[in-house]
């Protein structure tokens, strides 16, 4: 069996925030340019390893340009280096930060497998309550993937193209429609659906073949870590 | 267990919902059914990728709520699904994904059940296998509500059929299949 996703997601997550703290550190050395610049190539070889996909790669690729220009701001701009530490430090504006952008963007940007996660939430000692709370909000982007498959899959059928991605932003006005009204009205009726056959959340089976990771989740990884790394500075940079 | 058609006079009365001939159907039988009727946009329940996680949420499910009838292996071996264990739900095609829907649906300890418009796209063998389940899953009555009542008839000719009135439905006579007029039934 492959090991999971969703465990080498959160090495990610928590090793990204240890190397935080460790910049805070860092910073009050002289030569800091080089020590974060170090750190960060150091830490993307290492998630590189353990994520193991291209897109990630691809990810290293486009942001360090970005990175090493956020580092010539820091150098030159009137933001403090004291400030920066504070951010970092889980005070409450930290806290938010890391709620609101790191987490959501590093979960729902890459290719966690939600189908793995109630396993995975076993092997953390993490219980129902979690389930509860986390499945449905996590699924909707199943749901989402699926309709697509199903929309694709139709309009394939009438011959409209939909087999490269270039097809597919040539024809989304055609299938944009009908994927939203998907995406409105599958979540309801699935719960009724649900409701139907008396299934139960927390009885969700362990996982135990390989999850799949598709090439559309990788590309909507690149875009939500290429939004967070340039969205992600300038907000540090204005919250300071 | 005794299987029933309602030779309905309006089909279009099954959509959105079947109501009506719903309450004549509890009215002649004197009981509650357990409703099955299909959703548009599902795929399943969309919490697990494969067939046989599918089947081990909703038994699960079942079982802790105290309303499942078999086990995990006596319901693939009556449902004929073994061989359907590991391929995804959602590659399914319309017909299997249903009729695992109807499976699932009908591993639940009830008396009588309703199913609205449940034939509908199923092969003849799914519907077979569909009524073969149900005869092992128990309870007294079942009864189908369908666009069209003839794919159901060519499968299993003792189908007790009734017949819907403006306030009742009524036992009748077996129908004449006339399959020149588009083998249509309820048109």
């Amino acid at each position: 069996m492959r090991e999971s996703r969703n465990i080498s997601l959160l090495l990610v997550v928590v090793g990204g925030y240890i190397l935080c703290l460790w910049v805070t550190i860092l910073l009050n050395r002289s030569d800091r340019q080089l020590s974060l610049l170090a750190i960060a190539t150091v830490y993307y070889a290492i998630v590189a390893l353990i994520d193991r996909r291209r897109s990630f790669l691809l990810f290293v690729a486009t942001t360090t340009p970005f990175l090493i220009a956020s580092l010539s701001l820091f150098r030159y701009s009137h933001i403090s280096l004291d400030s920066i530490e504070s951010v970092l430090l889980l005070d409450t504006k930290a806290t938010r930060l890391f709620a609101l952008v790191l987490l959501p963007a590093v979960f729902f940007g890459t290719g966690a497998d939600i189908f793995e996660l109630p396993s995975d939430l076993r092997r953390l000692g993490m219980g129902r309550f979690v389930l509860r709370v986390l499945m449905p909000v996590l699924i909707k982007r199943e749901h989402i993937r699926t309709q697509f498959v199903i929309i694709r899959e139709c309009m394939e059928s009438r011959g409209i193209a939909m087999g490269t991605r270039a097809d597919r932003i040539r024809s989304v006005l055609r299938w944009a429609v009908p994927l939203g009204m998907a995406a409105i009205f599958e979540g309801a009726d699935t719960s009724d659906y649900n409701a139907m056959l008396g299934t139960d959340i927390t009885c969700l089976p362990e996982v135990l073949l390989p999850p799949f990771v598709s090439l559309r989740q990788k590309l909507c990884a690149l875009t939500l870590f290429m939004l967070f790394a340039t969205g992600g500075y300038t907000w540090i940079s204005m919250a300071l | 267990m005794d299987i029933y058609g309602v030779v309905m006079r309006n089909t279009c009365e099954l959509w959105p919902d079947a109501k009506k001939v719903t309450e004549k159907c509890e009215t002649f039988f004197g009981t509650q059914f357990e409703i099955y009727q299909p959703s548009e946009y599902v795929v399943g329940t969309s919490y697990t990728r494969r067939v046989s996680e599918e089947i081990a949420f909703v038994l699960l499910s079942q079982a802790k709520a105290g309303v499942s009838l078999l086990s995990q292996d006596q319901f693939t071996r009556i449902w004929r699904l073994i061989e359907w264990l590991d391929y995804d739900v959602a590659a399914l095609s319309g017909g299997w994904r249903k009729y695992l829907g109807l499976s699932l649906f009908s591993n639940q300890k009830a008396d009588a059940r309703l199913f609205i418009d449940a034939s509908r796209h199923l092969s003849d063998t799914l519907l077979l296998n569909l009524l073969r389940g149900l005869e092992e899953s128990g309870g007294e009555s079942v009864v189908f509500l369908e666009y069209d009542i003839l794919p159901i008839l060519n499968v299993l000719p003792s189908l007790l059929l009734l017949h819907e009135h403006d306030d009742r439905l009524e036992i009748g006579n077996p129908i004449q299949m006339d399959c020149s007029q588009a083998g249509e039934t309820n048109y």
